[in-house]
């Protein structure tokens, strides 16, 4: 393929991942549902739960057990020191140490 | 200001951690691929969505065969971004139409995620909202020049396995939104559905079916539990 053709398909991407960053600016408060309204509070916990579960669960495409119980065990450290020490910073930092370990001695 | 920066910085450096290396090994894989540096950091820098980059490599490897295809994956795929924006609108304060649509382009998963993390925490700030945008953008695009120009030396960025810093951060930041049962039904139904649509070959657009899915879903269950105390 010519690099006119990349430059094409990079220009023509990134005015469809733009176009779905930008929609929102023109859809008026007003006009969404009030059902929807009610319930957009919501929408941030279904995305982030979905993402980590993708990240979890989904590995190059496919389910990989060795690697979803890596990151449950270390998703298992993040939550309980979270709870324990109520540090968000803290919480990453044993989860990230959890996950390394476990990476490198076990799984 | 100074503060605010300093506090989007700190909010937003574990998220960058994590994703880092696949800007990394996004600018390795171009000049593996044979992409020009130069066209590999334009990508990162205009299209600025990891998923629809690789997509782009994997064609220019294996040429085009259906344009179509491609731009209707990429629409599904980010169609969760307009999901953001929208649940960001009771968020941020009406601004210039046109300011919005620069800030929008900074709109991804990580940022957005610290973003409505802080409003629930702190409220809402501008400044924090635009330097956490632009501080995971900066990093995308650095990383990607640092793959693209270091690829010789590096060997795999994800096997440092820093990977698991974004997923920490996200788990951090939807605990405290995890206080009633709807949300945490929501949370529950997206978890479970992402692997099931993976596995019935939904891919990458598991993530917008299962988000679309489970909020439907229980938005359904509450309004039939509010018609039947209603009746009752």
């Amino acid at each position: 393929m010519e690099h006119t053709s990349l430059v094409l398909l990079i220009l023509l991407m990134a005015g469809v991942t733009y176009l779905t960053r930008v929609l929102h600016v023109f859809i008026p408060i007003e006009r969404i549902p009030k059902w929807f309204r009610d319930h957009i509070h919501l929408i941030p916990v279904v995305i982030i739960s979905s993402i980590i579960s993708m990240a979890a669960f989904v590995h190059d495409g496919q389910m990989n057990l060795m690697v979803s119980l890596r990151y449950m065990a270390a998703a298992t450290v993040t939550v309980t020191v979270y709870f324990l020490m109520r540090s968000g910073g803290a919480a990453v930092i044993a989860g990230l140490g959890a996950y390394v370990l476990i990476k490198l001695y076990l799984v | 200001m100074k503060s605010m920066i300093w506090k989007a910085m700190c909010a937003t450096s574990p998220l960058i951690a994590g994703m880092l290396p696949f800007a990394v090994a996004f600018g390795t894989i171009c000049d593996a691929a044979g992409i020009p540096g130069r066209y590999a950091i334009a990508m990162s820098a205009t299209v600025y969505a990891g998923l629809a980059q690789f997509v782009v490599v994997n064609m220019y490897t294996n040429g085009i065969d259906n344009l179509l295809l491609l731009v209707g994956f990429a629409l599904l795929v980010n169609l969760r971004f307009t999901l953001m924006g929208l649940s960001l609108k009771p968020i941020v304060p009406p601004r210039n139409t046109w300011f919005d649509c620069l800030v929008s382009f900074g709109l991804s998963d990580e940022p957005y995620a610290v973003v409505v993390h802080r409003f629930n925490t702190h409220g809402y700030d501008l400044v924090f909202h635009v330097c956490a945008y632009a501080f995971v953008y900066i990093f995308w695009v650095a990383g990607t020049a640092i793959g693209v120009y270091l690829s010789s030396i590096i060997v795999d960025p994800t096997s440092l396995g820093l990977e698991f810093a974004m997923c920490a951060a996200f788990i951090v930041m939807l605990i405290p939104r995890l206080k009633q049962w709807d949300s945490i039904a929501a949370a529950v139904l997206s978890g479970i559905s992402v692997p099931a649509l993976t596995c019935a070959g939904a891919g990458e657009a598991a993530i917008i079916f299962a988000s679309l899915g489970s909020l439907l879903a229980v938005v359904f269950v509450k309004r039939k539990l509010l018609k039947q105390k209603e009746a009752a």
